[in-house]
């Protein structure tokens, strides 16, 4: 490191605006040399996304030309209204399918984050009895995989007579070892100090909990709120096993009718335009809040 | 003076208990208890002559089964477990470098951002798997190496390198389409350090080199043991697996839900086995961390 007068000037500068990102890279060789390999990784993650936009556009002719084409050459919006079609003629209206995805999604994301931000603060700051034993059951669950518990956990929600109603789908999904786990790394890095401090300042407990807690935890739960709302948004097997009533079903469900199983080569259109729709959501949930996620803990704890 | 001192430590227990209450209910009803009906199911069968659940005991059976008599479980176990213990690595590392590459760049860093997460968001789908069946991963894949180097560029480099490099890059897309989250989770955890310690460092003379791996390999332990547990943990879940896929199928399809669940639970040790020794390594180096930079 040269410690011309440049350099130092050049660090202040960088300092006002950004302290993190720039002084690291100075050379502009380094810079392109990492834009040039971004942007190719970038080119593979954004195939499938492509393939899928392109797909939906595509005429029934090129839907099944062999070599398959990545790219659409006759844009068409037939696939849309073809799907609008399908939905009309059916008993339950679509808006009955996208409004049983949002419920369920919904009220599964609310109390995931709910419950796992509350006892993974439980757990950290406040040591309750027994608390190394239930993480070692958490962990378990955590690798134990779903399909090795889905006959008992079926025959749980059956007796319980879940079956057949939202909260067949909401309340299993909300205690996830998963979101524990990453909430709990989360909570672990928050210095006690600050709790303390506030406790000494008069601060009560739900007050700490809401006011300092979770405006600390908000990267940690903004990254929950995606992952649980992906897994929701397109589970696809538990309304299948848990529901049975058409009018309760969710959008993945509803996807395959329309498809009308394998065999229904007229629809493939459809269903590439439906599933473009389906994903639509998730991409725009990210958009949005991937700020919030790539937000940073130690700046928001020192910011207060 | 003493006793009251106790008195309240124990009430802050009591409250954390209290906080934990409503996530330790869940877990105890859908996860403790199905787990412990599984592994008295995987030494016996479902009573046929009575309906609901109740169980009826025949020892090691299932085990035996599964280890001496069915030809299918244990080679695709190995399968697995070699897929896991050759990819988890290679993911982990790869998303590292890619979230320290994204912490630096400043311009067009929300795009790439929302580029790193798509395969998580379309991947998960049902609807993304529908699309995997039809083999179009496959035309992704052959698509995405002819479209960046052309066949006839490759020719006189001989077949077996045409061949690995074609390996090379669908492995390359596979991967990448397994590390969205990491990247994500590294990424936040790297732009959690403070930046104090950086420019701490600088000022003592330390590169970029030196930086990652006094500062921020130290500084992101915990995810990178959080990252390694999710990878393996991801992989072995994965329904794509060719285990849980015969797992399933002996369920659904035959109704052998002893021997089923018998084979889950082979597979649950060696998971076990696996993840512990991880958490066991690397959790000493995260340990030896601890407290470091604060």
């Amino acid at each position: 490191m040269n410690n011309d007068g440049k350099t130092v000037k050049e660090m202040a500068t960088f300092k006002r605006k950004r302290p993190l990102s720039a002084a690291r890279l100075r050379s502009k060789g380094a810079w392109a040399a990492v834009y040039i390999l971004m942007t190719l990784v970038v080119c593979f993650t954004m195939l499938p996304l492509v393939y899928l936009v392109s797909t939906a556009f595509k005429p029934l002719s090129e839907l099944f030309v062999f070599p398959p084409q990545f790219f659409v050459r006759n844009p068409t919006l037939k696939n849309f209204s073809d799907l609008l079609l399908s939905m009309s003629s059916s008993a339950v209206p679509f808006s009955r399918y996208v409004f049983n995805s949002a419920l369920v999604t919904a009220a599964t994301v609310v109390g995931t984050i709910f419950v796992s931000t509350l006892g993974a603060y439980g757990m950290v700051k406040h040591n309750p009895p027994g608390s190394k034993l239930w993480f070692q059951i958490i962990l378990a669950a955590l690798m134990i995989s779903p399909y090795v518990t889905q006959i008992p956990r079926y025959l749980i929600i059956n007796s319980v007579g879940l079956i057949n109603s939202y909260w067949a789908l909401i309340i299993p999904s909300i205690a996830t070892a998963y979101n524990f786990f990453l909430v709990k790394q989360f909570v672990e890095q928050i210095p006690n100090t600050l709790i303390e401090a506030a406790r000494i300042d008069g601060c009560g407990e739900m007050r700490i909990y809401g006011q300092i807690i979770m405006p600390l935890l908000t990267p940690a739960w903004s990254t929950l709120m995606v992952f649980s709302f992906v897994n929701s948004w397109n589970d696809y097997f538990s309304p299948l096993i848990y529901l049975n009533d058409q009018a309760l079903k969710t959008l993945p469900l509803a996807l395959n009718t329309i498809s009308g199983g394998s065999a229904t080569i007229g629809r493939a259109g459809a269903v590439a335009a439906a599933t473009l729709l389906m994903t639509l959501p998730t991409v725009i949930l990210f958009m949005i809040s991937q700020k919030r996620v790539m937000q940073t803990m130690v700046h928001s704890g020192i910011k207060g | 003076m003493k006793q009251i001192k106790i008195t309240r430590q124990t009430k802050d227990k009591l409250i954390g208990l209290f906080y934990l209450a409503p996530f330790l209910i869940g877990i105890c009803v859908f996860f403790l208890f199905p787990v412990i009906s599984s592994l008295l199911l995987s030494f016996g069968d479902l009573d046929p002559s009575k309906t609901g659940f109740s169980i009826l005991l025949e020892g090691f059976k299932n085990y035996k089964k599964a280890f001496f008599e069915d030809v299918v479980f244990v080679p695709r176990l190995l399968e697995v477990i070699k897929s896991t213990l050759i990819n988890s690595p290679l993911i982990v590392i790869f998303s590292l470098i890619l979230a320290v590459m994204l912490s630096k760049i400043d311009k067009g860093k929300g795009f790439f951002r929302v580029a790193f997460i798509l395969p998580f968001v379309l991947g998960t789908g049902e609807v993304m798997s529908q699309l995997l069946t039809q083999g179009v991963d496959e035309q992704i894949i052959s698509l995405a190496n002819s479209s960046i180097i052309p066949r006839e560029w490759l020719l006189y480099l001989g077949s077996s390198i045409v061949e690995l490099l074609d390996m090379l890059f669908s492995s390359i897309i596979r991967l990448l389409w397994q590390s969205s989250v990491q990247i994500i989770l590294f990424l936040s955890a790297i732009l959690g350090i403070s930046p104090a310690l950086y420019e701490s460092a600088k000022i003592d003379g330390a590169n970029a080199y030196e930086i990652f791996w006094k500062i921020t390999l130290p500084m992101v332990s915990p995810i990178l043991l959080l990252n390694l547990v999710y990878t393996i943990i991801a992989s072995f879940t994965d329904s794509s697996n060719k285990v849980l896929e015969y797992i399933s199928e002996q369920t659904i399809k035959y109704g052998m839900h002893g021997f089923a669940s018998a084979m889950g639970w082979v597979y649950f040790a060696f998971v076990l086995v696996l993840i512990g020794l991880v958490i066991l390594i690397i959790g000493q180096y995260v340990r030896r961390n601890q407290g470091y930079g604060r």
